[in-house]
């Protein structure tokens, strides 16, 4: 009994080697000398450390265009396509980059995607990596138009087909609003026996779409916490004056209404302009830096309340700042950091896997979404924060109390994105 | 005048500006995009993507590849098909990925679908129908080859083993007995022996595998793990638990890291509370689902955090179950009852497990659901079933 060297973090398994005869050539059937023998035995116990090949193909149809995104696992890739061209055991992203055409044309080979009887040609648009339970899979963004709206789409699936029987493809077809996280566990289960589905698409409008982007907008300002908590720190202390004494309620609704709307606009106008710029592919950021200047950005701002929020009296005695910060120039930090929460919803809308040419209308729905999720929001907050802005509860717990919860989650959301850790629960 | 001004924060001083463009740097710095959907594009051509096996392929890995290769040029070459599926089913064992075993059935392909191919690839694909839990095709494939011819020990051993994980010990018992004409004499014994320990014959098939193994000290390696792990288990299910951790050590000496022995070894280490003792002995291995669901067993009766272990198995099932997939049940239940505290769901897990494995574990698990539902009735089936076999364990005893 051997034990070969084990791959770091996926296996753990001895080597069981065949006992061997002179020839060095194991021997299979014939007397039972324990050859299978072990194999046999211990079948019962769950020592998988993989699931069997499974890859997960999303699709979309949005108006004449049908959105795909397909998850393969590498390790299959590689097994079919020999990727790993030194050899070395460790796939490395220049190895797959220069072989990724053969990817997409080996991948897109095996699926035949069919629109009211007219056979499409899916263009791959972009690749990518994906962690799933079982192993790093590529991702393959493609898309396909057909000549008209389609009512119906027919998927006929045979990807690994060939070289493994137990592959399963798991298609489902969701609507651009969906979020991707319901995707895989509702999916049908593509076999060698069952290797066909077809899904109906129902009307494709361009109101339709419009819609689904208009609510794929509202849905994400309202569960991408960090674009509301940023607006909720800038609006905390809108219904609030500066006075030498402290916090004092603003005593006129006007003037309250119109700082609100200074910030909302100025966020707004901020956040449109490089939303279009981005899903353009004028301007590029890594994510990963657009998502922690998010979150700086809420830190900054809770500090800037809590700056000035000091609720005890005789503070401003020391003669210094009497007034909010930004007096005279409210939509300074709203426009600033609404530039990068632009290229925050940038990203979402790249999710849906839109080729530039179809960009229009989404585009426009999910700003509009954006917005009228956000006007929302401030309209349920506005009054709300009028009403009680005379209320020691609203300037000396709400403010304070409120921006210093924001800021310590901010800051988690922070080292969480920059440092690419999950320790959150949000 | 100063006073006068109001004062913005970010004024006050360039400090905070500094500190920001710092930050912002920093993240800048690796320079790759993490995007929210949690796929990326990498940003760097170094950077490695997967790791497909370890650094460098060994020769047999090689071989296979080779022979994989010339399988397909020429695939219906039945020598050569044998070849590549019987050592792609003994890959499927060393990776514990049973995509091997869809490859070797590929390699079986002009066979597969076949009513009566040649008696090797009967085998063959019997053992590979019993790995993913098709214990009634794998027979048939087994009686069919037997038929063919009845000195196959192979396919008896394999007909034995299948008969015993399915409870039907009268048929396990019956295809042991070719084994002692036609295996050698621990491989027979221990069968047998196996057989026995589950049908009220316990602590004699103990006293006659320490014979054998004292009388066979030339056995094949294989052939003595297998025999101490019996060992080791009939003992445990007797309660002769010092005896049984002896055995297990003294089966891992031979095989430290089996996942089987490990597995097995780490359920006795619970049974006796000492979970830090089984959380060290499985720690390496907990890649594996199985043995990770031990790791996070012993991580919480050890009063630890187990929760990104639950967060993985929890993903990994899941993952499994979209497919379709019935080969987890056992372990998938042992994990809701015991981890998610989830005795519903277990049950109905141990149950469906029931109609395709009843081996004592599957019991147990079946019997502590079915306890925790206060479900008296499925308890008193399981009782039921462990009186009318004799079947020995401490565990599957009525409550006082």
């Amino acid at each position: 009994m051997r034990t070969r060297p084990t791959i770091p973090g996926t296996s753990g398994v001895p080597d069981r080697r065949l006992p061997t005869t002179p020839e060095g050539r194991p021997r299979l059937s014939g007397l039972g000398c324990g050859i299978l023998l072990a194999l046999l035995w211990f079948s019962t116990l769950d020592v998988q450390a993989h699931t069997a090949s499974t890859a997960w193909l999303t699709l979309s149809v949005s108006n004449k265009t049908v959105i795909g995104q397909w998850e393969i696992p590498l390790r299959d890739l590689d097994d079919a396509l020999g990727l790993d061209a030194n050899d070395d055991g460790q796939l490395t992203w220049g190895e797959l980059r220069a072989r990724h055409a053969d990817v997409a044309g080996y991948a897109l080979n095996q699926l035949t995607l069919q629109t009211d009887g007219e056979r499409l040609s899916p263009r791959v648009m972009e690749h990518r990596i994906s962690q799933r339970s079982d192993g790093p899979c590529a991702v393959l963004r493609f898309v396909a138009e057909a000549k008209a709206a389609p009512r119906e789409l027919h998927v006929d699936y045979h990807l690994f087909f060939d070289r493994d029987p137990l592959h399963r493809g798991l298609v489902s077809q969701v609507n651009p609003s969906n979020t991707p996280e319901s995707r895989p566990f509702m999916a049908s289960v593509l076999s060698p026996d069952n290797p066909s589905i077809r899904f109906d698409i129902g009307e494709g409008k361009a109101s339709h779409t419009l819609g689904t982007f208009i609510r794929e907008g509202m849905h994400h300002i309202w569960t991408g916490y960090d674009h509301l908590l940023f607006l909720l720190v800038l609006l905390l202390p809108a219904v609030l004056l500066r006075s030498r004494d402290g916090w004092e309620p603003q005593p006129s609704f006007r003037r309250a209404l119109t700082q609100v709307l200074q910030v909302v606009t100025a966020f707004t106008l901020a956040h449109s302009l490089t939303l279009g710029l981005a899903a353009f592919d004028w301007v590029r950021l890594p994510s990963r830096l657009v998502e922690s200047t998010i979150a700086v950005s809420i830190v900054v701002a809770a500090v800037a309340n809590l700056r000035r929020s000091r609720c005890v009296t005789g503070e401003s005695a020391s003669g210094r700042s009497s007034h909010p910060c930004w007096t005279g120039r409210p939509w300074l930090m709203p426009f600033a950091f609404g530039l990068v929460h632009g290229f925050g919803f940038a990203g979402v809308l790249a999710e849906l896997g839109l080729s530039r040419s179809s960009l229009g209308w989404p585009l426009l729905g999910f700003n509009l979404g954006v917005e009228l999720g956000q006007l929302a929001c401030v309209a349920g907050f506005l009054p709300a924060a009028y009403l009680l802005r005379s209320s020691r509860f609203y300037r000396c717990g709400a403010v304070p109390i409120g921006s210093v919860t924001i800021l310590l989650l901010a800051a988690g959301w922070f080292v969480e994105r920059a440092f690419d850790l999950r320790f959150l629960p949000i | 005048m100063k006073a006068n001004r109001p004062t913005h924060p970010l004024r006050t001083g360039r400090g905070g500006w500094v500190l920001l463009i710092g930050l912002a740097g920093l993240v800048g710095l690796p320079g790759y995009t993490h995007a929210l959907d949690d796929s990326v594009v990498p940003s760097r051509d170094s950077e490695i993507v997967a790791t497909l096996r370890p650094a460098s392929l060994t020769s047999a890995g090689r071989e296979l590849r080779t022979l994989r290769a010339s399988l397909s040029r020429d695939p219906l070459n039945l020598s050569l098909a044998r070849e590549v599926a019987s050592r792609l089913i003994l890959q499927s064992r060393i990776e514990s990925d049973p995509r091997c075993l869809g490859f070797a059935q590929t390699a079986l392909a002009p066979w597969w679908t076949n009513a009566s191919p040649p008696i090797d690839v009967l085998v063959l694909r019997a053992t590979i129908h019993q790995s993913l839990h098709s214990f009634p095709s794998a027979l048939a494939d087994l009686d069919a080859a037997l038929t063919l011819n009845p000195r196959h020990a192979q396919a008896w051993l394999t007909k034995a083993t299948i008969h015993t994980v399915c409870g039907q010990y009268e048929q396990a018992r019956r295809a042991c007995v070719p084994l002692l004409r036609l295996s050698d004499t621990l491989t027979a014994t221990t069968a047998a022996a196996t057989v026995a320990s589950l049908t009220g014959g316990a602590g004699r098939s103990v006293d006659l595998l320490e014979a054998a193994l004292r009388r066979e000290p030339d056995a094949a390696v294989t052939v003595r793990i297998w025999a101490l792990t019996q060992l080791a288990e009939s003992t445990a299910r007797l309660g002769r638990l010092v005896e049984s951790e002896g055995y297990f050590r003294t089966a891992l000496s031979l095989a430290p890291r089996d996942p089987y022995l490990l597995g097995a070894y780490a359920d006795l280490l619970l049974d006796l509370h000492r979970p830090d003792d089984a959380a060290a002995l499985v720690e390496g291995s907990r890649s594996m689902d199985g043995l990770r669901l031990r790791f996070a067993e012993a991580r919480l009766a050890g009063g630890h955090s187990a929760s990104s272990e639950i967060q993985d198995l929890t993903e990994r099932f899941a993952a499994a179950r979209a497919r379709g997939d019935r080969v987890h049940q056992r372990e998938e239940g042992r994990f809701q009852l015991r981890l998610l505290r989830s005795p519903a769901s277990a049950l109905a897990l141990a149950q469906e497990n029931w109609h395709v494995q009843k081996e004592p574990a599957d019991a147990r698990l079946l019997l502590e659901s079915a306890r925790a539902m206060n479900d008296v009735t499925v308890e008193t089936q399981v009782l039921a079933w462990v009186t009318t076999n004799r079947l020995e364990d401490v565990h599957l005893r009525a409550r006082r």
